[in-house]
């Protein structure tokens, strides 16, 4: 992919197209060109902080493996010491970072990291990334209990189970204060199509005999779609049945709650979100 | 607004109601015979012949069963599981405590739930298990490091997950390997080895 993003860099299609010999190989070129056309500039998008998004994905999950153990998911919980603002004591660029990670801070309890300077990048890009989520987040210490009276109200459970309580249709949010920050959920609720989740999506299939189902995508390959409908029942279908399959990556039925909810409201809901921590293991 | 949610709209407005209603009865445990289709206890019935009513493959003709489908296991332990079957999902064990919900015509997998027992379990004969059982939307299984989930049968989510007290510890090589039963409103499981 990144070959024909260079490749529609350096020439344009048009240019391409009449240099073109209409061999088929070519011609498939072009296609996979049109595929990936609207997507490039859009994943430059997602992140605000202009980083490449797998790169902030993988720092996520090195951070929140061997991190999160002393500073916490939100990255403040040594105390003196946030993470998650983009301003720090013992840093000032990029490669102090680096530094710090693989090499800890002699004399204190920051630990030296056996990890590679790619991965200590890709950390650092997560850091930035946290500041850029944080830099609107508006979240303060919210009331859990008025969250969990408009959890109710507001009628989350028609689509989401926590516990044994509520729809399966969407993500379940039994662990969800495990799993996202607070900066995360605020945007959910303000913006939720603005990042959706590849293990979120929904999808919509047609069947050849004109049947539309939409639901939430279970698994997919080359030959299938599987999917769970809005009664939960599950479906299985072969991609030879179906007219089309639409991947839901930018639209979602989660409704926004921007205008809907004071600063306040969105505090409290968020704070009661981060409040579920998991299955009680005995 | 977007065509989907206008789709989704039209759905709940509509009222279509969502099925939250349970799945697999007590009542349906007890007349299983009934059900042919499905295999809603490990040995299929409280009779426990393990003998399906089915009428399509028959002593003359099984000579003629041709490979439907395969899933591959990602386990090289023995399978010793009979696999459960509700409503066209054929829910299973990957031993030694991956459960598994595949599409029963397809062999398509719509869920994985992974468990990892303690590497510290000691099973006599295998990292095995014989299955699992369901009541409503929710699965039952006992594990090697003898703890016992329930499982959500449609999403594949672990509901809870205990520690029987008064069991012998897997550390002394108890474990459970044995389908749980349900019978009513209980789950009955027992743990071997020692
Ligand atoms: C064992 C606990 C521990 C672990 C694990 C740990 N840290 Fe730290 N870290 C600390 C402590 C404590 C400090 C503050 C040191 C001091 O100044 O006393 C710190 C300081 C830092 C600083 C300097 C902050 C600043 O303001 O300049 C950075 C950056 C940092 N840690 C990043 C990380 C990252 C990234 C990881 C995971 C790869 C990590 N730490 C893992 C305990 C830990
Ligand atoms: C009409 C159905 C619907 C309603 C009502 C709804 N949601 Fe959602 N929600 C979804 C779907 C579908 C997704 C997954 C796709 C996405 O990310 O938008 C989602 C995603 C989320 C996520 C992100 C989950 C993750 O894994 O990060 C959170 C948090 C969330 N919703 C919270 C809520 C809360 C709180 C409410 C009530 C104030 C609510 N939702 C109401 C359908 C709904």
């Amino acid at each position: 992919m990144a070959a024909i993003w260079a490749l529609r860099r350096s020439i344009s299609l048009s240019q391409y197209l009449s240099t073109a010999k209409r061999s088929k190989k070519r011609l498939y070129i072009i296609y996979a060109a049109l595929a990936v056309w609207p997507l490039a500039p859009l994943s430059a998008q997602r992140g605000n902080t202009g980083r490449d998004p797998h790169e902030v994905q993988t720092g996520s999950e090195v951070f929140n493996s061997i991190c999160t153990i002393c500073h916490g998911q939100e990255g403040n919980q040594v105390p003196g010491i946030d993470l998650a603002h983009g301003t720090f004591h013992f840093a000032k660029t990029d490669q102090d970072l680096i530094h710090i990670i693989r090499n800890g801070i002699p004399g204190t309890e920051m630990p030296a990291n056996n990890m590679s300077e790619a991965s200590a990048a890709a950390v650092v890009s997560y850091l930035h990334q946290m500041a850029a989520d944080n830099a609107d987040n508006t979240i303060t210490n919210g009331n859990p209990d008025h969250g969990k009276a408009l959890y109710q109200s507001l009628g989350c459970a028609k689509c989401h189970r926590m516990g044994e309580v509520g729809s399966r249709l969407g993500p379940d949010l039994t662990n969800i204060g495990n799993l996202r920050r607070s900066a995360v959920l605020e945007r959910k609720l303000l913006d939720p199509a603005k990042d959706i989740l590849p293990e979120n999506r929904f999808v919509t299939v047609v069947t050849q005999s004109g049947r539309t189902i939409t639901g939430r995508l279970m698994n997919q390959d080359t030959f299938t779609v599987l999917l769970m409908d809005p009664s939960e029942t599950l479906l299985s279908f072969d991609r030879a049945d179906l007219k089309q399959v639409t991947i839901e990556d930018k639209s979602t039925i989660m409704p926004s709650y921007q205008g809907k909810l004071s600063n306040q409201d969105v505090s409290d809901l968020v704070t009661y979100l981060k409040q579920q921590k998991g299955v009680p293991v005995q | 607004m977007t065509k989907l949610l206008k789709v989704l709209l039209v759905w709940f407005a509509a009222g279509v109601s969502v099925q939250l209603g349970a799945q697999v009865t007590s009542d349906d445990l007890l007349n299983a015979a009934k059900e042919p289709q499905n295999w809603l206890t490990y040995s299929g019935t409280y009779m426990s012949q393990r003998y399906s009513t089915l009428s399509q493959i028959t002593p003359e003709n099984v000579k003629n069963l041709s490979l439907a489908w395969v899933w591959q296991n990602r386990s090289l332990e023995l399978f010793e599981a009979t696999p459960l079957v509700v409503n066209g999902v054929m829910y299973t064990v990957q031993p030694p405590n991956t459960v598994v919900a595949l599409d029963a015509k397809t062999g398509r997998v719509y869920w994985t739930y992974e468990y990892d027992p303690s590497p510290n379990s000691r099973a006599c004969c295998g990292w095995v298990n014989r299955g699992l059982a369901i009541l409503g939307n929710t699965l039952f299984m006992g594990t090697l490091d003898q703890r016992f989930l329930a499982i959500d049968a449609k999403t594949g989510h672990l509901l809870w997950s205990t520690q029987p007290e008064d069991v012998p510890s897997f550390e002394r090589g108890y474990s459970y390997t044995v389908a749980p039963l349900v019978v009513k409103d209980k789950v009955i499981v027992s743990s071997a080895g020692g």
